[in-house]
């Protein structure tokens, strides 16, 4: 059997401080967000959705905070892919359950949402039915996985899922040009029109985005070192065994 | 010119196979009748509803007994140890890759045309039209390239029948909907949306395949 060096065994304990003060700082951001979409920006729309429009700032940072999760997905099945380093299918692994968990959110913001707009939960409309079309292949990703008896190949394999699932995320962002339906057009990147969201509206809205920008960063990281953690222990038991 | 030999030896081994058992025809076909007669039998559309839900349900009928065939296209060479044999050989991993992707093609076109039969003497609609035809031929492509590289990874996984439907199906319904909406727009249900913009959608994501997955095929069917 190899080697293993006793520092791979050991928690490096800067991370943790690290990540502790992180999670202190993104807290109060959170804190700051909440009070900013319910205290601060005025109410929008019609007469029926008035108040309950205030879910667009945290209804869309949600989604956009899957989209990047799944592009690290993308890229670190790539990498693992080429490289073959483990890490890198910790990455992405990592990311897709962020990923999902943040898209889940999404999907459920919508339908809280939907109810008091169009009058109930779900609708079957393009980018909600693409929406969940892009859960379900993660959701793919993350089963193949774990039915997959060799743990080698269920990585390959959800690798190549990772990589042929992103090509649906462009698909969920341009559904409503593509399709049309009753969805919001994009407020958020290429395909966004100017003066949709104007004043504190746009502040907020921009600052809900980067605070859940830096959220699933976060939570990417964390979960990649829960990765590593479980990686470690099982080391270590391997070593005293 | 090496790789197109190699992809016509694939392919010929495929054909021959399937001729001798007929395993994959000779149950997907039987399948696709029984489906459509259940959904004559369960909807009992009238001849309006039958124009605007048809090609919905051929494309539904015709993926569920594709999925039959997507499933079980690599197990056999695996019981066998075919599989392990043809990896040993030299022919490369895209030869492979394309040439089980041809045949596999060529059944579910046979599939899809005796499908369409079935409809038209059933519901005496007749879709054997120019236009149609190339919607089916350029999904049944995408269909075939996806199928190939997921039937490799089925074919090592647990529960394949279970998984193969939930990891094939939201893959391949970017191909499924553009083919869909194009019926739709070439038969007059819906013509606002364009009947080449679709095909132009269904090409792009059929080269995207086409040069993708022989890629990633050659990760799946790898030793470790």
């Amino acid at each position: 059997m190899k080697e293993i060096p006793l520092k791979k065994l050991v928690d490096n304990k800067m991370s943790g401080i690290l990540r502790l003060t992180m999670l202190f700082i993104l807290f109060f951001i959170l804190m700051l967000n909440l009070v900013l979409i319910f205290f601060w920006v005025p109410s929008m729309g019609s007469s029926s959705g008035k108040e309950a429009a205030r879910i667009l700032y945290l209804h869309v940072p949600l989604a956009w905070g899957g989209f990047l999760a799944f592009f690290f997905v993308f890229i670190g099945s790539i990498l693992y892919l080429l490289k073959r380093k483990i890490s890198f299918y910790q990455f992405a692994f990592s990311s897709a359950e962020i990923g999902f968990f943040l898209i889940s959110l999404a999907l459920i913001t919508g339908m809280i949402w939907g109810k008091p707009v169009w009058g109930k939960y779900w609708i079957w409309e393009p980018k909600i039915t693409t929406t969940l079309i892009l859960w379900f292949i993660y959701l793919a990703y993350i089963m193949v996985k774990n039915y997959t008896p060799d743990i080698s190949k269920g990585m390959i394999f959800s690798s190549v899922i990772g990589i042929l699932g992103f090509f649906e995320v462009p698909i969920v962002y341009y559904a409503v040009q593509i399709w049309g339906g009753i969805h919001w057009n994009p407020v958020i990147g290429p395909a966004a029109e100017d003066g949709s969201l104007t004043g504190n509206m746009l502040f907020t809205f921009i600052f809900s985005v980067i605070v859940f920008t830096v959220f699933t960063i976060y939570l990417v990281w964390f979960r990649y070192s829960l990765e590593n953690f479980e990686k470690r222990l099982f080391l270590f038991k391997r070593v005293f065994k | 010119m090496k790789l197109l030999y190699f992809i016509w030896v694939i392919f010929k081994k495929e054909f021959l196979v399937e001729l001798h058992t007929k395993s994959f025809i000779g149950l997907s076909v039987p399948t696709s009748l029984i489906l459509i007669v259940l959904f004559s039998f369960l909807i009992n559309p009238s001849v309006a509803e039958l124009n605007r839900y048809l090609p919905g349900v051929i494309w539904l009928v015709f993926s569920l007994s594709g999925m039959l065939i997507l499933t079980e296209l690599f197990l056999e060479d695996i019981k066998n140890a075919v599989l392990d044999a043809i990896l040993l050989s030299p022919i490369p991993r895209e030869g492979i890759y394309y040439g089980k992707a041809i045949a596999f093609s060529l059944m579910l076109l046979m599939l899809q045309f005796s499908t369409l039969l079935i409809v038209f003497l059933i519901f005496n609609i007749n879709f054997f039209t120019v236009g149609f035809i190339i919607i089916v031929i350029l999904s049944t492509f995408g269909f075939s390239l996806l199928g190939t590289l997921l039937s490799a990874m089925l074919s090592q996984v647990r529960f394949r029948q279970i998984l193969g439907p939930l990891l094939f199906f939201p893959l391949y319904l970017p191909i499924m909907i553009s083919s869909v909406e194009a019926s739709l727009a070439y038969f007059g249900v819906k013509p606002e949306f364009g009947y080449s913009t679709w095909i132009f959608v269904i090409i792009a994501y059929d080269v995207l395949l086409f040069l993708l997955c022989p890629w990633a095929f050659k990760y799946v069917v790898e030793k470790t």
